[in-house]
């Protein structure tokens, strides 16, 4: 501010009774606004006025804190950690419903097809019909997605095996890309989620592809055969689709990345006051 | 405000440096060393505690992130904090300048056929003496009919205790950018006040003169 003396004539600016009341004024000004002042009702009022404001602004009380302000070790919000955690437990209770859910789905696809109505061509036909790498690729995949879930998981390989040994190399991979994906995240790896969530949707689109055959194939035939592709197409489609789920459960329960600006630190200043 | 409390205390400084290892219990003490203040900074300046909160939240999150670029001494961290608190507050208030909120609104109806603003003294008072709750909803009322940079001025430095300095670091502006704020915010507050019923007690009673209009 410029602290020019001014006319004695002229009452003050707003500017200089501000500085008055902080006792910023260079000694010169200050005096010549000690002198106004005293002979100026309406400055003096002013004067009194902006130092009411500026002491009921000094008195106003300090709010309560709704909360403590701390971080978490992921530098989300203590109180976001804290729901995260819970919402974590919740996805790793969600993991088990998916895995029984699948092995519900691919166990119940299968005794369909075991058990078919009709003139039957004898089941072991359709097994001895399995690729062998097939077979050997839905054997293996499986496995390590369920570990983690534990419980539920043992019925979901045997079956999703089973189902993937009769189908078609073509979904038979596609199924194993499904059930593979959960491989990582199982683990407990993080940064893949990302990875297996992708992985998971891709499987899910390649079935969305397959589909349109698939439900051609689902009109009763008598061709156990067709069947059983439908079949496991359709148990993959469903655990593909349980994997989803989880996985989109688990994305929404990850706390926002808030991006700010870069922003430069200031410059160190001296602590006092005015 | 206490313009350094705590920043002297060895536990503080300990913290400090912990903070700067990346422990985050040592940021956290830091926190709960600096969390009142900067709330009071955004609650103040935002009006209402969800903003307040989600400002304040904000503000230490983001300090946590960039502590590995704060280079100041532990001195230093307070000023630095504001800072950031203040650009959250900015941020909140020009997204509610878009759309603006109830909240906002709601602080600025007065009640007329309440009690009068009144303060005993002209005098910026100790701070033992308390505002009549009624003066400080007006107060509170007038600051929301402040634009964001005027009101954050005198929050920082009436409202906080900040020098003139340390509120144009927290502002990123100039020296001169915050006095002219600062005495515009208060020069509104003061004809707020003095709309809303008796401007503060007289002044030194007076001889004859009626007053004059500028
Ligand atoms: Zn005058």
């Amino acid at each position: 501010m410029t602290q020019s003396p001014w006319p004695a004539a002229e009452h003050a600016g707003d500017d200089l009774l501000s500085a008055f009341v902080d006792d910023a004024l260079v000694a010169d000004t200050r005096r010549q606004a000690e002198r106004h002042v005293a002979a100026c009702a309406s400055c003096r009022e002013r004067l009194e006025e902006t130092r009411a404001v500026v002491g009921a602004l000094r008195r106003l009380p300090a709010p309560e804190l709704p909360r403590s302000f701390t971080v978490g070790p992921r530098g989300a919000s203590a109180r976001d950690e804290l729901a995260w955690r819970r919402l974590r437990r919740s996805y790793a209770f969600s993991r088990y419903v998916a895995a029984g859910f699948a092995a519900l789905f691919v166990g119940f696809t299968g005794a369909t097809l075991v058990v078919p109505p009709g003139p039957p061509d004898s089941p072991t036909d359709i097994r001895a019909a399995a690729p062998a790498q097939a077979a050997g690729a839905a054997a293996s995949a499986p496995a390590p997605a369920a570990a983690p879930a534990a419980a539920p998981a043992p019925v979901a390989p045997q079956s999703a095996a089973r189902a993937a040994a009769g189908a078609a190399p073509a979904s038979a991979d596609q199924a194993a890309g499904a059930a593979s994906a959960p491989a990582p995240a199982g683990a407990g790896a993080e940064p893949t989620g990302a990875d297996v969530l992708e992985g998971a949707q891709r499987a899910a689109s390649n079935e969305a592809r397959a589909l349109p055959p698939v439900a051609t194939s689902l009109v009763p035939t008598a061709d156990p055969r067709r069947r059983f592709q439908s079949g496991a197409v359709l148990a993959g489609l469903g655990l593909a689709l349980s994997l989803l789920l989880a996985f989109n459960l688990r994305r929404r329960s990850r706390p926002p990345a808030t991006a700010w600006p870069g922003f430069a630190p200031a410059p160190a200043d001296r602590p006092g006051s005015h | 405000m206490g313009a350094s409390s705590g920043w002297d205390d060895d536990g503080v400084r300990a913290a400090f440096s912990l903070a700067r290892r990346g422990d985050v219990r040592g940021f956290n003490t830091l926190v709960e060393t600096t969390q009142r203040p900067i709330y009071g900074l955004c609650y103040r300046t935002l009006g209402n505690v969800e903003d307040a909160s989600d400002a304040t939240q904000e503000a230490f999150l983001h300090a946590y992130r960039s502590f590995a670029a704060f280079q100041g001494p532990p001195e230093a961290f307070r000023a630095w904090l504001y800072r950031i608190a203040s650009n959250a507050c900015l941020d909140l208030l020009r997204k509610r300048r878009r759309r603006p909120s109830e909240s906002l609104d709601g602080m600025l109806e007065p009640d007329a056929d309440e009690a009068p603003f009144q303060i005993a003294s002209g005098d910026p008072g100790p701070e033992s003496q308390a505002l009549s709750a009624e003066t400080i909803r007006r107060v509170e009322a007038g600051l929301a009919r402040l634009n964001p940079e005027q009101r954050l001025a005198v929050v920082l430095c009436d409202v906080q205790g900040l020098s003139y300095d340390e509120a144009a670091a927290a502002m990123a502006v100039e020296l001169g950018t915050v006095k002219s704020r600062l005495s515009r915010a208060r020069a509104h507050l003061r004809e707020w006040l003095r709309e809303m019923g008796e401007p503060a007690e007289p002044p030194q009673r007076l001889h004859l003169q009626s007053p004059t209009a500028p």
